[in-house]
C-alpha cells in the first residue's frame, strides 16, 4: 500500500470511531454539536485526500499526507475530550454559570464543553477554524467536581479573549521592540558569546540573524498571554482566583522553568500588581507560598528566556489595563464584599446562597469558608472530615439556585 | 481574516493550493479553489496603498513575517540575507499570481507557485511546532 492509501485508511478508522462516539449519551447539546462539527471536518480532510491522484508529484502528495497526519495528531485529543465531557465525574452544576460567563465575555452564540481530564493542569482548546464557536475547558479529573476551582475558568477564558481580540498581533510591534531593546542592551554580551559575528544592524533585516532571537519574541508573546489570562482570572474572580492559583501551583513545578511561562514568582508579582490596581485584597504572605525556579540549563534557552522576561516587563501594565477594560466593557460583575459576607452567612447556616448571587461572590464566599478553621464547629452533625464535601455541595447548589433564578427572571 | 503563522488554516490552504497547482501542471482537472483562497488571504495581509505609496505594505506580525520569508527562501526564489527587505513586494506578487493563475499560465510560473505553496505549508508547520510543541515530556512516556 502507498502512503496515500495509508493516509486514507487512517481517516476511515477515525471516522468509524466518530460514528461510534455519536451513539454516546450527551448530558448537554454542545457536546454532540462539537462532535458533529468534528465529524464534518474529518470527512472534509478525508475527501481532500481523494484529490491525490497517481499523477500528483511525490513531494506534493507526501506533504499533503504529512499535513493530514498532523491533523490527526492535533484533533484526536478533541475526540477524547468530547468523550470525557460526557463523564458523570464532571460537576454539571458548574456548566451553566461558566457558559453564561463565556457568552458574556466572548460572543452570545459561544458553546461550551467542560471535561474531566487526566492531566494535572487545567487547559483550554482555543477556537479554531474547525470549531470557531466552541470553548473547551479541561479540568484535572480529581478536581472536576471542586467548585472552588471554577475561578480557573477565568484564566482559560482569557486565552479565548486573547485570541478573539488578536491581542498578540496588536501588541506585536511594541513587544518586539522591547525584546530587541533587552537583547541589544542587557543581554548583548551573552548573545555575542553565542553568535560572535552578528551585528546589531542585521537583527531585523537578515533572516538568518532574525531566527536567532525570534524564539525569544515568541516566548515573550506566550508569557504575555499567560499574564493577560491570570489578570483576567483575577478581574473575574478576585481573591478566589488567587486561592485557586495557589491551590493548583504552589510552591512551583520542580525543575527548570519553562521559557513559555514567566517564572511562578514573576507571575505572582504581576498578579499582585494587578490586585493592587483592582483593589483586590491579597491573602497575607501570599507570595511566600511560591518558590523560585531554576534557569534553563541550555545557554541559548536561558538567553531567550531572559530577553522574553525583560521584554514583557514594559508591556505588562498595558496588558493589565486591557484585561480590566475588556471585562468592564462587557459588564462582568466584580466581587461585592457585602454579598460575599451575606453568602458566607448562608453557608455558615448550611444553606445555599440567595438566588441573585453572582458566580464570583459565591466562589469567594466558598473560599472564605474553606479557610475558616472554625467552620461548623458548633454543628455536631457535620463531622470535621465531611466539611469539605458539604461545602462543595453548598457551593454547587448555590450555582444551581443562581442559574434557576437567572432563568426565571430573564424575559 | 489576515494571514497568521499560527492559523492552522494557513498550512492547510497552502497544502491544498500546492496539490491543485501540481494537478494543473500535470494536466489533471482541478478547480483551483484553494489557490484562489490562498491568493486572497495573502492579499488581505497587505495594506491598501495610499496615494504616493509605491507598493503595498505587509500587515503581519513578526512570526508570520518570518514564516513568509522562510517560504520564499525555501522555495528557492529569494535569499535569506535580503528577503525581509523585499517581503512586501514578493508577497504582493505571489498573491496576484495565485489569484489569476489558470490553465493558460506558463508551466514554469505555475511550478514556481506550486513550490512556494509547498514551502509555505512546510514553514508554517515548522513554526507551529515551535509554538505548540510545548507539552513537557512525561518522564515515563515515550
Amino acid at each position: 500500500m502507498t502512503y496515500i492509501g495509508y493516509a486514507k485508511q487512517r481517516y476511515d478508522a477515525a471516522i468509524r470511531e466518530i460514528e461510534r462516539l455519536k451513539q454516546s449519551e450527551f448530558p448537554y447539546a454542545h457536546i454532540r454539536d462539537a462532535l458533529l462539527q468534528l465529524e464534518q471536518v474529518f470527512r472534509q480532510q478525508r475527501a481532500s485526500l481523494d484529490k491525490l491522484s497517481a499523477k500528483v508529484s511525490p513531494p506534493v502528495a507526501k506533504n499533503a499526507c504529512s499535513q493530514s497526519l498532523a491533523f490527526l495528531f492535533n484533533y484526536t485529543p478533541y475526540l477524547g475530550f468530547v468523550l470525557r465531557a460526557t463523564n458523570v465525574r464532571n460537576a454539571f452544576e458548574t456548566y451553566a454559570p461558566i457558559l453564561r460567563l463565556a457568552r458574556r465575555l466572548l460572543r452570545p452564540n459561544m458553546k461550551l464543553l467542560l471535561s474531566s481530564e487526566w492531566e494535572y493542569s487545567p487547559f483550554v482548546y482555543l477556537p479554531t477554524v474547525e470549531l470557531p464557536d466552541f470553548v473547551l475547558i479541561g479540568v484535572p479529573a480529581y478536581e472536576s467536581a471542586n467548585p472552588l476551582l471554577v475561578s480557573l475558568a477565568g484564566h482559560e477564558l482569557g486565552h479565548n479573549v486573547w485570541t478573539q481580540q488578536s491581542l498578540g498581533q496588536k501588541l506585536d510591534t511594541a513587544l518586539r521592540d522591547e525584546v530587541l531593546k533587552a537583547l541589544t542592551t542587557k543581554f548583548w554580551g551573552d548573545y555575542q558569546q553565542i553568535y560572535p559575528k552578528t551585528a546589531q544592524s542585521d537583527l531585523l533585516t537578515n533572516m538568518f540573524v532574525k531566527e536567532t532571537w525570534l524564539p525569544g519574541h515568541v516566548f515573550a508573546k506566550l508569557q504575555l498571554e499567560e499574564i493577560f489570562c491570570d489578570v483576567m482570572g483575577l478581574r473575574l474572580f478576585s481573591e478566589a482566583y488567587l486561592h485557586a492559583f495557589a491551590y493548583l501551583l504552589s510552591p512551583c513545578v520542580p525543575g527548570e522553568r519553562s521559557p513559555r511561562y514567566p517564572t511562578i514568582r514573576t507571575r505572582v508579582m504581576y498578579l499582585l500588581d494587578a490586585a493592587n490596581k483592582f483593589g483586590v485584597a491579597v491573602p497575607a504572605h501570599y507570595a511566600d507560598l511560591f518558590d523560585s525556579q531554576m534557569d534553563p540549563v541550555s545557554p541559548v534557552v536561558k538567553l531567550l528566556a531572559g530577553i522574553a522576561d525583560a521584554g514583557i516587563s514594559a508591556i505588562v501594565p498595558q496588558v493589565i489595563q486591557e484585561a480590566a477594560a475588556y471585562a468592564d466593557a462587557r459588564g462582568v460583575p466584580r466581587r461585592s464584599d457585602s454579598n460575599v459576607a451575606a453568602i458566607r452567612n448562608d453557608f455558615n447556616r448550611v444553606i445555599p446562597a440567595f438566588g441573585g448571587s453572582t458566580l464570583t461572590d459565591i466562589v469567594n464566599a466558598g473560599w472564605a469558608c474553606f479557610h475558616d478553621g472554625d467552620l461548623w464547629n458548633h454543628l455536631t452533625q457535620i463531622r470535621s472530615e465531611d466539611r469539605g464535601r458539604v461545602l462543595y455541595d453548598l457551593v454547587l447548589k448555590s450555582f444551581e439556585v443562581a442559574e434557576y433564578t437567572e432563568r426565571i427572571n430573564t424575559p | 481574516m489576515l494571514v497568521n503563522a499560527l492559523d492552522p488554516d494557513l498550512c492547510s490552504l497552502a497544502t491544498d493550493a500546492a496539490v491543485e497547482l501540481d494537478l494543473l501542471l500535470n494536466g489533471e482537472p482541478t478547480d483551483l479553489a484553494g489557490v484562489r483562497r490562498l491568493g486572497e488571504r495573502l492579499s488581505q495581509a497587505l495594506d491598501q496603498p495610499e496615494p504616493g505609496q509605491p507598493t503595498r505594505r505587509l500587515q503581519v506580525d513578526t512570526e508570520t513575517e518570518t514564516v513568509l520569508g522562510q517560504a520564499f527562501t525555501r522555495a528557492g526564489v529569494a535569499n535569506a540575507a535580503t528577503i525581509l527587505g523585499e517581503l512586501s513586494q514578493r508577497t504582493e506578487q505571489i498573491a496576484e499570481q495565485l489569484s489569476s493563475t489558470g490553465p493558460d499560465t506558463e508551466a514554469t510560473v505555475v511550478q514556481k507557485q506550486r513550490d512556494f505553496c509547498l514551502a509555505l505549508s512546510q514553514s508554517a508547520a515548522v513554526y507551529r511546532q515551535l509554538i505548540f510543541d510545548v507539552r513537557p515530556p512525561h518522564p515515563y512516556r515515550r
